[in-house]
């Protein structure tokens, strides 16, 4: 008797993950529509702020950590200008791994130049 | 399909949208959002959040989904994997509400529908339930919960969980007949 209810309850149990399936009928909204689709895209534009800005003040700090050093004026131009486009790329790829990555890629460039601006002073 | 019209967006299915969501297709997770938001308040509404809550979790449930839009495989619909997200959002709300109330205080609906003797639709039977019945109740059959799942999640021993799964599908079956 136990195992026929039993049974009989695990049969209403399959139909009823069908019944929570079927999609409700009268809940459809543009206007919330909108309003996630708002959210989502204030969002992207902060994300894409906050990443420009990042990348912006870890590249203008590795710059002016290199321009700083008492390097050979014509080393230095040329080393800038290798670097300049060094940095760039190595941005422009991380910024595409989210803003940790392109925190990262700022702070490995400006160690880095640094610790050329120290080999080449020591030449 | 790089550049694809709003009818063959429509025809996409979910997996090919998320992907292309996730590279900043705005136009894709507008379907994903449109098919998905009327089931998700529905959902939020049968586990008990008044309609007002429902559409706010809604609406962060599907903001979270698109900002963790690479975690969706594809290997089920959107919805049932926003329904999760959501599911998580409703019960941090209830536990926050529990420090006042605890859930199984409340065991009878405030005001029962009236038995017609007639079979009911799924969401008038859910509101004959306990809170917590129809809570167990939804999140196992309406989100794919385990009972395990769903006592990490309430916090209710997994006894009781599976308990009171039982009452309400006991209920259920009662009120909206065999014929379903």
């Amino acid at each position: 008797m136990t195992h026929t209810r039993d049974t009989e309850l695990d049969d209403f149990a399959g139909r009823l993950d069908a019944l929570f399936e079927s999609p409700p009928v009268g809940l459809e909204s543009s206007t919330l529509e909108v309003r996630v689709l708002a959210r989502v895209s204030r969002r992207q534009r902060l994300r894409i702020g906050v990443l420009s800005l990042s990348a912006l003040a870890g590249f203008a700090f590795a710059f002016y950590s290199l321009s700083q050093a008492a390097l050979p004026r014509v080393a230095t131009d040329r080393f800038l200008e290798g670097a300049g486009n060094m940095v760039s790329q190595a941005l422009y790829v991380s910024l595409g791994s989210g803003p940790l990555a392109a925190a990262a890629t700022c702070g490995a460039l400006t160690v880095l130049a640094l610790a050329i601006a120290r080999v080449l002073e020591e030449v | 399909m790089p550049g694809a019209s709003p009818a063959d967006l429509e025809q996409m299915p979910d997996r090919l949208l998320s992907s292309r969501a996730a590279a900043g297709d705005a136009g894709a997770f507008a379907i994903l959002v449109r098919r998905s938001l009327p089931t998700l308040r529905g959902f939020l509404r049968r586990l008990g959040a008044p309609p007002d809550l429902a559409d706010d979790l809604a609406q962060d449930a599907l903001v979270a989904a698109f900002e963790r839009i690479g975690d969706y495989r594809g290997d089920g619909a959107f919805v049932a994997w926003v329904r999760r997200i959501a599911a998580r959002r409703y019960l941090r709300a209830v536990q926050a509400r529990m420090r006042l109330a605890p859930l199984e205080a409340a065991q009878e609906p405030s005001s029962p529908a009236p038995d017609t003797g007639r079979s009911l639709d799924l969401d008038a039977a859910l509101e004959r339930l306990s809170p917590v019945q129809r809570l167990c109740v939804t999140l196992q059959h309406g989100a794919g919960y385990t009972s395990a799942e769903i006592s990490q999640a309430t916090g209710l021993p997994e006894g009781s969980v599976k308990s009171h799964i039982s009452r309400g599908l006991s209920r259920l079956r009662q009120d909206l007949g065999s014929d379903r």
